[in-house]
């Protein structure tokens, strides 16, 4: 018997795809956001809510990911901006190979966002880069304040974290300050927005923060 | 479960490396893989079962390091360990750190038998 070694990275070549992706994001200057959360959160709420904000000022591209249906892309097509589904059948993550193939179907020169809504999920996704440029986690009163701790990769990694459906706070034992306390704990730094899609508050501090980024990164 | 696509990734990779450098079997694949990650062990080797089964890595045993969660605070310079995912520097409640390990996973090495040198 014989010992190889190899010290070679298991998601190098995701990795690698990833770095390709962002060189071609940044040559075009576009802000990527990796939306992410488990199912049911909002993410395609939080998407709808924002280009209602801007009401086509700003110029966004959608790559939504789901298991199965293109629900989410009907949902947004009303809007009228670019949106590519990308179906995994069955996988529970995009990784940046799905995403360099979506990119075909866009028309990066004019973007000026583009927000990648990744699956349902807040284990798998957190490992594969995409070349994004910021993570935005999302999770919502309805699934209590201690998430954030069951998943600490995630919220670890997450350069923003939204709190969504504050509107239903009288109606659970969801609390703020514990849940802000908790993603603290994991995530110092990252940028925390409370949000409710269904009365709109929060939405537009969001929507400010997401600009300035995309300004910063046109420079 | 990402266990699948690590699986496929860990498969690869090997793969390639018994086609390049003329390998008869792989016994072990070594793995060290940090605690960020969120792997279930035994969902990975199940992954990789399945994957490798009727290829030439059919057998191969994966045997994985846990790699703890490493820091170093950019304040004073203190590494530690972080257990309880609590990010923050134990001396100096610091909490812009450097990530040291525990992010990644990584393909350490392989035990295997060449082809030609059968009598070991």
């Amino acid at each position: 018997m014989e010992i190889i070694t190899l010290e070679r990275k298991v998601l190098q070549r995701n990795d690698e795809i990833a770095e390709d992706n962002r060189k071609l994001f940044k040559e075009k200057s576009v802000l990527v956001i990796n939306l992410l959360s488990s199912p049911g959160s909002g993410k395609t709420s939080i998407i709808e809510k924002t280009l209602e904000h801007y009401n086509g000022k700003v110029n966004i591209s959608i790559i939504t990911g789901d298991v199965q249906t293109a629900n989410d892309a009907k949902r947004i097509d009303k809007f009228h901006v670019p949106v590519v589904q990308l179906i995994t059948g069955g996988a529970c993550h995009l990784d940046s190979t799905m995403v360099r193939n979506a990119l075909k179907k866009l028309k990066l020169d004019p973007t000026e966002v583009l927000i990648i809504e990744n699956v349902g999920n807040l284990v798998c996704p957190s490992s594969f880069d995409l070349g994004e440029d910021k993570r935005v986690v999302v999770f919502s009163t309805t699934e209590g304040t201690d998430k954030p701790l069951k998943y600490p990769a995630m919220f670890h990694k997450a350069d923003v974290v939204i709190i969504n459906k504050i509107d239903l706070l009288p109606y659970t034992d969801f609390s703020l300050n514990e849940a802000k306390k908790n993603v603290r704990q994991l995530n110092p730094k990252a940028v925390i927005f409370e949000i409710s899609c269904t009365t709109g508050e929060g939405i537009g501090a969001w929507c400010e923060w997401l600009l300035n980024k995309a300004k910063k990164s046109n420079v | 479960m990402h266990e699948f696509s690590l699986a496929i990734n860990i498969f690869d990779i090997v793969l390639e490396t018994v086609q390049k450098k003329q390998i008869r079997k792989v016994y072990t694949i070594k793995l060290d893989v940090g605690k960020l990650m969120a792997v279930v062990p035994e969902s990975l080797i199940f992954g990789f079962e399945t994957v490798s089964e009727g290829t030439p890595l059919e057998g191969a045993k994966l045997e994985i390091d846990e790699i703890p969660v490493k820091v170093r605070c950019k304040k004073c310079g203190t590494e530690s360990e972080i257990n309880e995912f609590i990010f923050m520097c134990p001396k100096c409640n610091g909490v812009d750190l450097e990530m040291l390990s525990g992010q990644d996973m990584q393909i350490t090495s392989l035990e295997v038998e060449k082809n030609g040198n059968h009598n070991t």
